[in-house]
């Protein structure tokens, strides 16, 4: 293997690893507020190393492109998307366990 | 590149068949949301992965589809919690 190839290796099985923690954690975490930074930022980082380690492959512009795309488009909308449901489950009264102890939401609701 | 490829992608079925599970046995309509968006995300990273084994850069292009895929079925997830409760 040339040192490209074993950078593009550790890269992939770092990912992977990284996804099985996510799946783990999914399961590990005592309510959903903490389920959701197992399930939204550990996966994303995921995507970041492996498709880093990609790149040391697939070195034609076109599949650089795709990957420097796939990447800010999962860093931009998976904070969002994950947001939204935690707030609409905060906003729905999703109670949490004991051991998540501090609530920036609760108080009254300023939103406009 | 094969054998490496093949340990991530038989990782990556593993964490896929836990994250569904917590589908299966959860009540809550938002926790099942988050762990098939869980699922999506490994599903993106595997397509990763058969594109490096295959050195195909069409798949890349489903996994751009993938990631849009994720965040609209968030959002619509977002807006029917809203209305339904979680």
């Amino acid at each position: 293997m040339t040192p490209f190839e074993v950078v593009a290796a550790v890269g992939m099985l770092t990912g992977s690893v990284l996804c099985l923690l996510a799946a783990i954690g999914l399961h590990r975490m005592p309510d959903l507020y903490a389920r959701m930074h197992a399930a939204t930022k550990v996966p994303t980082m995921a995507l970041l190393v492996t498709s880093v380690g990609a790149a040391f492959v697939l070195t034609d512009a076109e599949s650089l492109t795709r990957l420097v795309l796939i990447v800010l488009l999962q860093f931009l909308t998976a904070p969002a998307a994950a947001h939204l449901l935690g707030r609409a489950a905060h906003d729905r009264r999703l109670t949490r366990s004991k051991h998540t102890v501090l609530d920036e939401l609760e108080g009254p609701d300023l939103r406009p | 590149m094969t054998a490496v490829t093949t340990i991530a992608l038989v990782i990556l079925a593993v964490s896929a068949v836990i994250a569904v599970a917590k589908v299966a046995a959860s009540s809550i309509v938002v926790d099942r949301a988050v762990a098939l968006d869980l699922g999506l995300l490994i599903v993106a990273n595997a397509l990763v992965v058969v594109a490096v084994r295959w050195g195909d850069d069409l798949l890349l292009d489903l996994v751009l589809l993938v990631g849009l895929l994720g965040f609209v079925s968030g959002l619509t997830v977002a807006r029917f919690v809203e209305r339904r409760g979680p």
